[in-house]
């Protein structure tokens, strides 16, 4: 094979894979697809959240949005709803878009450099002897490096897509996770209303016996003031937590994506059960070292940096372009060549980049380590709050309800036997409820802190330390004083 | 119901009354008669009385359906009456079966120092499981108490007290019927049964001989007899016992005899601490007659005081709202408390606890409790006139009449 017909294979080499990576298109609606795919997978692993046609309902999302909502909304139709609704998320699900678009660009080929020249030389008024000739000179290259880097760049980019799906998926954790937590809330706070409407009711009867028993003259101005004074304090009350279901529900609202005629669902006001689990702290670690989603991404993109950095040491010499060239001049035969453009590596021979991405990958293991040991602790603290509200529920359902309701009755027995009197009885009344309140406060908490736990075994963020510290824990019950006349 | 649990009690008396006419017709004097109690029997040991107390912790119950954890004597409060005459020599020994020291005080009795039964004063303790003796000379006659004088804030307010009586050696006349009734309140938290000996007031139960109504027995009187009957109080406050249909004169304290000259004619006679009154009547008129203590708070069963006060109170929307909470309320003292005996026939109160007002009477609720018997005068005593109301003769009842008729 002579030296031109090389120079012309290596051409049309080069430009076979131009044509192709210019071809390179992609779509990423198959990779949202996926993940959600993969998000209702692990969830359902992982608990007894089930997650359906929320990937087959692109193109009908208001009429599929529509459907659930003809329920009572639950929290797997909520997760549903948020899936597929939520504006942020849907704006994520694009941004895989996005950062796919960005990821190809790298992983495409440079374009070949094309170069023409053309001389002309004239005769003039001063050299008249001088023959008037032309000169075309073209030539084609390429960066070699750049080819040649291709296949690793292209792994890279997959590397790279993939992270980017993990961190999506992890977001649609913690949206299914603020979800969940706004069920939760949102249910906790509609029975504290109901609760605060019995007690409130209470209040109004102390205060219309007060009345009374002032218009009949048996309590002074004094004592009702004060009977009017605890019933405002009531009234405040109800309103604040008037307010505060109506926070819970615009924030499901916000999560699901819902506003106008579609916010006018309805929910079963009954707490969903707490499953039985079998969770175990050591099982729970390993699983969760396993699936953790922000782990996964972080050692994938330790991979990209060390292949990055096997790549930077290869590439003492930054580019090299190659070549062909063509040369006519009149009255001559074209002539065929190579070219060959470098950089000679005196000075700068790529050991900045190298050192850069040594120090990222040093960066990433030691950033491996601390999400493994952050996770591993804040698992214990987020299992150790799980067993412990659990702990306090039952101790709740089996000793604290039942002696309040005990209490109630008994109170009732005394009233009876006019012993005490109706202030007091309600008062009686209002611990019970209050209890009732704490119950459901822990209940919430637990039911929070464990879809936190199938968050976290699903792949997902665990609350920080310092968040998991200031979860909410049920308060005592305010011992209020018996009030009566 | 309760009312039975008195009225066996009376028959009883009846039938003791009956069988000491006749088995003791020819004893000086007429035999003491505790109502819900008894009398301490005793030994002969040469010329000696000799007496056996125990003092123990059990159970009374105060009325049926109402159980007390109790201290007292030989299992009763008041203990069983110690009953002599006078220029006897009796010897009592006392048993201490409680869990703390005791002794025991003859409550205004002439005798040596050192049976005055007075802890650390007198004589040495009597721990438990122990047994002292007491022995001495009667030398006067009367109506007289016993009770600890050791921790006795604890052990009188948990029922320790008793009854000794010394018959004259003479007697100036005999008595048709001769009772004993010790006053005495507790307090008793409502759904509890241990009287709370630390309580300075607020007692919410008044009992005579520890029983309360409708659980005291009926005192049974034989028209135009000679009645007696001693009051002795160890309580925190004192006591006017109101009789109906009786006039009566105070005859005798714990310090002896009231001349006749200072007898006064009365139907209330105060019964301080500490203090023993007796009293002498002839009842002349027949008849159901109610024997009380006149503070009228006394003769009701347990009731809170602090309760709002809701006389003349509209309680109607108030009612509907506390009803979303408990199907069940019911506004009570709106037009006062006259219909509690009546809601507590079918409202739950708490355990061990009698409602505030009881007993059936012929006409209707008799709505009493506490220190609240009858007299019962008859012109004969039969086993059944414990257990029989009054017949009254024709148009000797109040009736109710149209005011306009009678007008006219």
């Amino acid at each position: 094979m002579n030296a031109q017909n090389k120079t012309l294979r290596i051409c049309i080499f080069i430009i076979s894979i131009a044509i192709v990576s210019g071809c390179n298109t992609f779509r990423y609606e198959k990779d949202i697809t996926n993940v959600k795919a993969d998000v209702s997978s692990r969830l359902s692993a992982k608990s007894d959240i089930r997650i359906e046609s929320v990937y087959d309902s692109e193109g009908d999302t208001d009429s599929f949005v529509a459907k659930i909502l003809e329920s009572d909304l639950t929290l797997g139709s909520a997760i549903q709803l948020t899936i597929l609704n939520n504006p942020e998320l849907q704006a994520s699900f694009e941004n895989l878009g996005i950062r796919k678009a960005e990821l190809m660009e790298a992983a495409i080929l440079a374009n070949p450099n094309v170069h023409i020249d053309r001389a002309e030389s004239h005769s003039g008024r001063f050299r008249p002897h001088l023959r008037r000739y032309s000169q075309y000179h073209w030539t084609i290259s390429m960066d070699l490096i750049d080819l040649f880097s291709k296949p690793n760049l292209a792994q890279i980019s997959k590397a790279q897509i993939e992270v980017a799906k993990l961190r999506l998926t992890n977001q649609v954790l913690e949206k299914i996770s603020d979800v969940s937590d706004a069920v939760h809330d949102y249910l906790y706070e509609q029975k504290s209303l109901s609760i605060l409407e019995e007690i409130f009711s209470g209040d109004q009867a102390k205060l219309e016996l007060a009345i009374e028993q002032n218009s009949a003259g048996n309590i002074s101005d004094l004592d009702l003031v004060r009977q009017q004074m605890e019933y405002q304090d009531a009234k405040l009350q109800l309103t604040s937590q008037q307010r505060q279901l109506l926070l819970a529900k615009e924030n499901l609202n916000k999560l699901m994506g819902l506003w106008g005629h579609s916010t006018a669902w309805t929910i079963n006001p009954e707490f969903p059960d707490l499953e039985d689990d079998s969770f175990t702290e050591n099982t729970l670690i390993s699983s969760v070292l396993e699936n953790n989603l922000e782990l996964a991404a972080a050692n994938y993109e330790l991979n990209i940096f060390k292949r990055q950095y096997g790549m930077s040491k290869m590439m003492i010499i930054p580019s090299i372009e190659f070549g062909a060239s063509r040369e006519k001049e009149d009255a001559h035969d074209p002539t065929n060549g190579r070219s060959l453009a470098f950089e000679l590596p005196l000075f700068d021979h790529n050991q900045s980049e190298k050192n850069k991405l040594r120090a990222m990958i040093q960066k990433r293991e030691k950033e491996i380590e601390a999400i493994s040991i952050g996770l591993r602790s804040d698992l214990t603290l987020l299992y150790s709050l799980y067993t412990g509200l659990k702990k306090r529920l039952s101790y709740y359902e089996s000793a604290i309800l039942p002696i309040r309701k005990k209490y109630l009755i008994l109170s009732e027995h005394h009233y009876n036997g006019m012993f005490i009197g109706p202030y007091e009885l309600l008062d009686v009344k209002r611990s019970e409820l209050l209890a009732k309140q704490d119950y459901y406060r822990t209940l919430r908490d637990c039911l929070n802190a464990r879809s936190d736990l199938i968050h976290a075994l699903a792949g997902g963020h665990i609350g920080s330390s310092n968040e998991l510290e200031s979860m909410s824990v049920a308060r005592p019950t305010q011992k209020k004083g018996h009030s009566g006349h | 119901m309760n009312y039975k649990l008195s009225l066996i009690s009376a028959k009883i008396i009846i039938i003791l009354l009956l069988s000491i006419n006749i088995v003791n017709a020819s004893d000086s004097y007429t035999p003491v008669i505790t109502p819900n109690g008894s009398t301490l029997p005793y030994k002969m040991d040469g010329s000696v009385k000799v007496f056996h107390l125990i003092a123990e912790q059990f159970k009374r119950e105060f009325m049926p359906g109402f159980s007390v954890d109790c201290w007292g004597y030989n299992g009763q409060t008041p203990g069983p009456t110690i009953e002599a005459v006078e220029g006897d020599r009796i010897r009592i020994l006392v048993t201490n079966k409680l869990p703390e020291h005791t002794t025991i005080h003859w409550h205004g009795l002439f005798l040596p120092n050192g049976m005055d039964g007075v802890g650390g004063l007198t004589q040495h303790y009597i721990d438990p499981g122990e047994t002292y003796l007491y022995e001495f000379d009667l030398v006067q006659h009367g109506t007289f108490m016993y009770h600890p004088h050791a921790d006795e804030a604890v052990q009188m307010a948990l029922g320790m007290e008793g009854f000794m009586v010394i018959h004259p050696k003479e007697l100036p006349y005999k008595v048709d019927h001769d009772y004993a009734i010790f006053l005495h309140m507790w307090q008793i938290p409502p759904g509890t049964s241990k009287p709370n000996p630390n309580a300075m007031f607020d007692f919410n139960y008044f009992s005579f001989n520890s029983k309360i109504y409708p659980g005291t027995a009926p005192i049974l009187a034989k028209e135009n007899g000679r009645i007696r009957v001693r009051f002795a109080n160890l309580s925190m406050e004192s006591h006017p016992i109101h009789i109906h249909g009786v006039s009566f004169k105070v005859t005798a304290t714990e310090g002896g005899d009231v001349p006749e000259s200072a007898q006064t004619p009365t139907t209330t006679v105060n019964v301080p601490p500490g203090t023993v009154k007796t009293i002498e009547f002839v009842p002349e008129y027949a008849g159901d007659w109610p024997f009380h203590c006149h503070k009228a708070h006394h003769a009701m069963n347990a009731m809170e005081h602090n309760l709002p006060n809701m006389m003349g109170v509209n309680q109607t929307n108030a009612d509907k709202k506390i009803q979303k909470s408990f199907p069940n309320y019911m506004s009570m003292g709106t037009n006062g408390m006259g219909d509690m005996q009546e809601h507590s026939e079918h409202m739950k109160g708490p355990k061990n606890t009698p409602p505030m007002m009881l007993g059936k009477g012929p006409f209707d609720n008799i709505s009493m409790g506490g220190m609240f018997t009858v007299l019962k005068v008859r012109k004969e005593l039969t086993p059944e006139t414990a257990s029989t109301w009054y017949d009254h003769p024709p148009g000797t009842v109040s009736r109710k009449v149209d005011i306009d008729t009678e007008k006219k």
